[in-house]
């Protein structure tokens, strides 16, 4: 029987901590105990239960300090670009220029999850009228009125058109509250026509070759805006360089991917895997470092497959994930009633896939963007779900809906019948707002409903 | 998509005779009539009712009630959604995955670049190249601009006649102008237009917000028998959804180009991005025709319409926001409580 590093709570992490600090712990500037971010705000910390390896303790610190970090760069000087509905173009863009750095400010959404909505910025964003029937992105609203959870960015970029219409209306807010938003249309992917030019995307997509080049024009003329915003150009040799150090990210979280959801016993929990994938995003403001922490959880992952230790015991059930969830305790949940994460869609799969490096960088870029998930139609990311599920070796597929989001309710609906249909496998739908305490018995039930039919063999 | 381009017809030789009595069912102002017809199809535009099967948590009620109206049974040989709210964009993933006949079109939020108008032009060509295919005809010289002075005329009339008709008739005008070149402006058919409210008292207001179906017009009517009278209307398919006149040198030259312009460069929509040429509309407007008060009327789940209500607000008239639940009658006590306390309060 395989040896099972149990999850521990922040509280036992702590203790850890002093232990491994007494023992000559060497850590970033960022480092420190995790406890202090509860102590912070960060109150759901105290609700889950973490991996016990110091590359977790390392990427933990990292997340939680990002604000931190964004207010020491501006304090520097350096110019900070918040890229808005935006998931993983403008930043990689961005990273090529001296002196930016691009965030995410749809982040916030984890916000009234982590500090346990002490924030009150669901609370701000319903006084201005955004009330619950948008999505938990509403708390995004809510940091820019108070200003408490990152600097306001100096300039803001937004992609429209096939995007969800919460972060649309919220941005639009946002520029009628004077922000600087310089928008980018990204077009519905369609498929070809025939006898049309085609182009091959990552994720097995395809879009016409035109489409291709209207993206490819919408992000020059945001290279446009960023030049004349930086005074710098950033020539096609600056950008490629910049795509190759983000594939680089994206390279070492991929083999990071691979080793943990192909491998039984499971050798790192399901929450830090949600937090790494979400670095591929923006780097969490810091390319260099994201780099880092990733290739310490790899390191880490790779000692434990070789030692055949895991963090859950072997035969967990295989489950693939689609959506964030707005609370993170939910990928506790999954893990403490038998099942395992071996596959994921958290709406940006295409910014974990490679960015093509004998191409154009601009053209690259718009490949990129295109193949969004999101931005096709819902079969082609449903198909995609069934190739990926199907690779993994799902044996079932969890959709986590997120309240109030304009994609969910037809998406989710398509999405489950082209699962079962072409899987057969047990599929269910969620929905997970920022909180879920109020209703983890019922969580709790249909997840273990979930994993006992699988284990039965059958379909719910 | 395949369910729609998967019937015959046409040549790419002389243009194809026309099969008789071919339709093509949409409900965005930005799918210009004049394309359609020009194309040998009838434009049809869909007015769903309150949707029963496809309600869903999250779901509009009006995408869907789209779909409850097509997957009961298609009302058209071409159905034509647009991208112009996410919720709309997967209903046509809705459409596609029931193999009905249904057009996506990319619709630009971006408006005043080059790019969204090269995505808006090659997607009218997208659909006449798919019209086509399905039985219509290519347009001949002409034959375009022709089709565009008609239904140019009708609009013209109609905005005319504007001010002499009750709300819920203007409406439906609104929406048959968008389907028939031939629409006549409706007679002055009803005294409550002139009539005062309780108070003797005429009271301008605007609507605002989602499309007004049918079954909204009973509430216009029972506003303007109180004393309100609509005298602008921003709603989507309101009167300032229809584009402008066209330049008639640029539409016997370029017609396409012209039509391109009118539609997206020109119709104030509250979903582009930035919006500000709705609001900067709606301002001009409400001082324009001395508006007191207004009423949005609004689907549950509308994000885009529901962020805006703030800043219609800002128009410095009150501002009444009417959520349409399915569930919940149009004319419920609460609904018309509401709209007379609105009513009182304007005096």
């Amino acid at each position: 029987m395989s040896q099972v590093i149990a999850r521990i709570t922040l509280d036992e992490w702590d203790r850890r901590y002093e232990q491994l600090h007494a023992g000559g712990l060497r850590e970033p500037s960022y480092g420190g105990p995790l406890g202090r971010h509860a102590v912070a705000g960060d109150r759901r910390l105290t609700k889950l239960t973490f991996d016990r390896s110091t590359a977790a303790l390392r990427l933990w610190n990292f997340l939680l300090t990002e604000d931190e970090r964004l207010a020491g760069a501006r304090g520097l000087g350096v110019k900070l670009l918040g890229t808005m509905k935006d998931l993983g173009t403008v930043p990689v863009m961005a990273a090529s220029f001296d002196d930016v750095v691009a965030f995410y400010p749809d982040g916030a959404w984890w916000i009234p999850c982590l500090m346990e909505n002490e924030a009150r910025l669901l609370e701000i964003a319903d006084r201005l009228g955004v009330d619950e029937s948008f999505c938990p992105v509403r708390a995004m609203l809510g940091a820019f009125v108070n200003q408490r959870h990152f600097p306001v960015p100096d300039l803001l970029t937004c992609s429209v058109g096939a995007t969800c219409d919460d972060v649309s209306a919220i941005a639009q807010r946002l520029a009628g509250m004077g922000h600087r938003i310089a928008w980018w249309e990204m077009p519905h992917r369609r498929r070809p026509e025939p006898g049309e030019e085609t182009v091959l995307l990552s994720g097995g997509f395809t879009a016409p070759a035109r489409q291709v080049e209207f993206v490819r024009t919408e992000l020059h003329r945001i290279l446009l805006v960023l030049e004349e915003w930086t005074g710098q150009r950033l020539a096609d040799e600056r950008l490629l360089a910049g795509i190759v150090r983000a594939n680089r990210v994206r390279a070492v979280l991929g083999e990071l991917r691979r080793i943990v959801y192909g491998t039984d016993p499971c050798p790192m929990p399901a929450l830090e895997m949600l937090v790494a994938e979400m670095l591929a995003i923006h780097f969490c403001s810091d390319e260099a470092e994201s780099l880092r922490v990733l290739e310490e959880l790899l390191v880490e992952v790779r000692s434990r497959v070789e030692s055949g230790v895991g963090v859950l015991p072997a035969g967990a059930v295989k489950v693939f994930w689609v959506n964030p969830v707005a609370d993170l305790r939910v990928m506790n949940l999954l893990e403490d009633v038998g099942g395992r994460v071996c596959g994921t869609d958290y709406m940006f799969c295409h910014a974990l896939d490679p960015i093509p490096e004998d191409l154009p960088p601009l053209d690259a870029l718009a490949r990129m963007a295109l193949a969004d998930p999101m931005v096709g139609p819902a079969t082609d990311r449903a198909e995609r779900i069934v190739r990926d599920a199907s690779r993994s070796g799902a044996q079932a597929v969890v959709l986590s809906q997120v309240p109030g989001a304009s994609h969910c309710g037809l998406e989710g609906l398509v999405i489950g019948e082209v699962v079962r249909a072409r899987l057969g496998i047990p599929f269910v739908e969620i929905e997970v707002g920022p909180i879920t305490d109020s209703i983890e018995a019922g969580l709790r039930t249909r997840l273990e409903a979930l994993i006992e039919t699988v284990e039965a063999g059958g379909r719910p | 998509m395949v369910a729609a381009e998967s019937k015959p017809g046409g040549s790419r030789g002389r243009p194809a005779p026309v099969t008789r009595g071919l339709t093509l069912a949409h409900c965005s102002p930005f799918v210009p009539p004049e394309w359609v017809v020009a194309h040998g199809f009838r434009p049809v535009w869909l007015r769903p009712s309150r949707p029963a099967a496809w309600s869903r948590r999250a779901v509009c009620p009006f995408a869907a009630s789209v779909l409850d109206a097509v997957v009961s049974g298609s009302p058209a040989d071409l159905v034509v959604l647009t991208t112009a709210c996410d919720q709309m964009r997967h209903a046509a993933d809705v459409l596609e995955q029931r193999r009905a006949p249904v057009f996506l079109l990319n619709l630009p939020s971006t408006r005043q670049t080059p790019t969204a108008r090269a995505i808006y032009g090659e997607e009218l060509m997208r659909l006449g190249r798919l019209l086509v295919r399905l039985g219509g005809r290519s347009p001949g010289p002409g034959e375009l601009a022709q089709e565009m002075a008609r239904f140019d005329e009708a609009r013209a009339s109609l905005l005319a006649a504007r001010g002499d008709l009750p709300a819920a008739v203007f409406a439906r005008a609104s929406i048959d102008v968008r389907t028939d070149a031939g629409t006549r402006v409706p007679p002055r058919p009803d005294p409550r237009v002139d009539a005062a409210g309780p108070r003797g008292r005429v009271t301008a207001l605007a609507l605002a917000g989602g499309p007004v179906l049918d079954e909204d017009l009973g509430l216009l009517e029972w506003v303007e028998s109180a004393g309100g009278r609509f005298v602008l209307d921003a709603s989507e398919w309101g009167e300032g959804t229809l584009p402008r006149p066209f330049d008639r040198e640029r539409s016997d030259g370029w017609p396409l180009v012209e039509l391109v312009d009118a539609y997206l460069g020109s119709i104030p929509d509250v979903f582009s991005r930035p919006n500000d040429a709705f609001h900067e509309y709606f301002r001009r407007e409400i001082r324009a025709r001395d508006v007191r008060g207004v009423v949005v009327l609004r689907r549950l789940w509308c994000d885009l319409w529901h962020a805006e209500i703030d800043r219609l607000r800002s128009a410095e008239v009150p501002v009444l926001d009417l959520v349409v639940d399915p569930i919940e009658d149009r004319l419920s006590g609460a609904t018309l409580g509401r709209l007379e306390a609105l009513l009182e309060s304007l005096g």
